[in-house]
């Protein structure tokens, strides 16, 4: 049931204000997909409107399909979770996971350092083998493989020339003299990998990352990443949509509606402009641009950049 | 509502002048549950044909809103219950309005449609977007884990109406009564009382506003049983006129 009506009495606060709301405090500035399909049969379908007879689910269709798109690039609603790396060294990718934004490790300080993905390796599915080297079958005929391939196995087991962080919390990230390592390797090196933060190894097909032997059982992995929006969508009072979109959405379900309907194919090509700016606006809005706090990292501008 | 008693009178009224012939009360009873289901399959048809043609939204004249307070008049709601996962409607179902799992609105599918609404994992019905199929007298209500809180807004038949009578007792024949049927204002439960019984009566559950109506198509109907022409004619002509006034 839609909340906007009543924002500020008891019920719409939680206990860490006193109040009796069961709600997620700043729920307010999101509104549910059930609230937006509502909101779109009632206002746009119906009797001497462009949308005369829709089902709720068809409407529900185009307004999923509004929360994926929305989701990639206007949202910026990334989701992010911390997990502790087993002795394996790999983790999992999340289930609703679409892309990542960035995967870091949490060093003593809860600073998030990122990792760098690995330039040097690919994935590869490691085809099982017997002494001849002949591949192996299942009883069924299909071919197997290895639960890990030797590249991510070689991968994880590789030496880095910083083999602990207390290396790297002494010397704050920055080469030295003292880190021999390093001797002849600052020609031509890439600054990217000039860095003590780890590596990993992305492996889309098996779901998983692995990561170097810089890690060790017990770190502490951040994964930030994309999602469609709809990870919850059994139950769409859990999916949510940033207020500052919602216009966007219901121009969006709306012009892909009509483009598909011989009655509104008309009026599409209006209905297509209309959601384009629609969404343009809130691309902008959700940039989230405050005005102070540009201003002081356009201060910045003024420092004398020593050399 | 129409008063039965009134329509009956005013039809005996037309019928027996000149000692034209006379209408039963079981012959009118049966006359008039023909001329109530006319009329009310007539709203559906004429709602359409308001719908499209000119909007008149003034007050007290829109056709559209009219024709809605008069269908409204057979508005039911009903909780429906699981049997073999199947959900029996009602039987007194005309026709299904709204059909809700837990207070949201379940939508109607062919089944033809409900394959693919079940196949895409973004229509796929869930408890917050149910989808229902009709089979025969009950529907199927998706997704199928739904066991209960399932309830029907729907339209229900007209009952039959019927004009009830007793007969005069000895005493009264003896004090001057005619020895006539007695209209038995008494009222008739179709539920729980007997129809063949002559006792008790029901009125005409369509809106007051079709008394004329009711009385044309009776006496259109009478006309043939009678065997008058003219009353059939006449009735004919004066419900004609008075559609198109409606229109």
């Amino acid at each position: 049931m839609a909340v906007s009506r009543k924002p500020l009495d008891v019920d719409n606060y939680s206990a860490l204000d006193g109040g009796t709301g069961t709600a997620i405090p700043g729920y307010y500035s999101r509104v549910n997909l059930n609230d937006i399909i509502n909101n779109f049969m009632i206002a746009y379908v119906g009797d001497g409107k462009i949308l005369t007879k829709l089902p709720r689910y068809e409407a529900a269709f185009w307004a999923q399909r509004s929360v994926q798109e929305f989701s990639y690039d206007i949202f910026h609603a990334e989701k992010s979770i911390e997990v502790e790396l087993s002795s394996t060294l790999q983790l999992s990718l999340p289930s609703d996971y679409v892309n990542y934004v960035k995967i870091s490790y949490v060093d003593s300080n809860g600073n998030h350092r990122t990792i760098q993905n690995t330039k040097t390796t690919k994935a590869a599915k490691g085809v099982a083998q017997d002494q001849d080297f002949k591949y192996i079958y299942d009883q069924e005929g299909n071919l197997t493989f290895n639960e890990i391939s030797e590249t991510a196995s070689r991968f994880q087991e590789s030496e880095k020339f910083i083999s602990n962080k207390d290396f790297q919390n002494y010397f704050d990230g920055y080469y030295d003299d003292d880190d021999l390592s390093s001797f002849g390797r600052r020609y031509g090196s890439e600054p990217e990998r000039q860095n003590v933060n780890g590596r990993y190894l992305l492996d889309l097909e098996a779901g998983k990352i692995y990561f170097d032997s810089f890690f060790s059982e017990g770190d502490l992995i951040v994964i930030q990443y994309i999602s469609d929006g709809l990870g919850n969508n059994g139950d769409f009072a859990n999916v949510l949509v940033p207020k500052l979109a919602e216009d966007a959405v219901y121009a969006n379900m709306l012009y892909n509606l009509t483009k598909i309907r011989p009655s509104g194919a008309g009026a599409a090509a209006l209905y297509k402009k209309e959601a384009a700016a629609k969404m343009r606006n809130a691309k902008i809005r959700l940039s989230n641009l405050k005005v102070e706090e540009l201003a002081q990292v356009l201060r910045g501008k003024s420092k004398w950049i020593k050399h | 509502m129409v008063n039965i008693n009134e329509v009956y009178k005013i039809v005996l009224t037309i019928t027996n002048k000149d000692n034209r012939g006379y209408i039963t009360p079981e012959e009118f009873n049966n006359l008039a549950d023909q001329a109530q289901n006319e009329i009310f399959e007539g709203y559906f048809n004429k709602q359409v044909l308001y719908e499209s043609g000119v909007a008149i939204d003034t007050d007290f004249s829109d056709p559209v809103l009219i024709g809605t307070e008069k269908i409204n008049l057979f508005y039911a709601n009903s909780s429906l219950t699981l049997s073999n996962n199947s959900w029996a409607l009602p039987n007194d179902l005309y026709k299904i309005g709204v059909v809700s799992v837990n207070g949201v609105d379940a939508d109607l599918a062919s089944h033809k449609d409900l394959k693919y609404i079940n196949l895409s994992p973004l229509t796929a019905p869930v408890s917050g977007q149910p989808v229902y199929i009709i089979t025969g007298s009950s529907i199927k209500v998706y997704p199928t884990t739904v066991t209960s809180g399932v309830s029907l807004e729907y339209l229900k038949k007209p009952n039959k109406p019927k004009w009830g009578y007793l007969m005069p007792s000895a005493s009264q024949i003896a004090s001057g009564v005619p020895n006539e049927p007695i209209y038995d204002s008494t009222v008739f439960n179709p539920s729980s009382d007997d129809y063949n019984a002559t006792a008790k009566s029901l009125n005409f559950e369509l809106h007051a506003s079709e008394k004329n109506d009711l009385v044309y198509k009776i006496l259109t109907l009478a006309g043939v049983t009678i065997k008058q022409n003219d009353i059939a004619g006449f009735a004919q002509s004066k419900d004609q006129q008075l559609q198109t006034t409606e229109q």
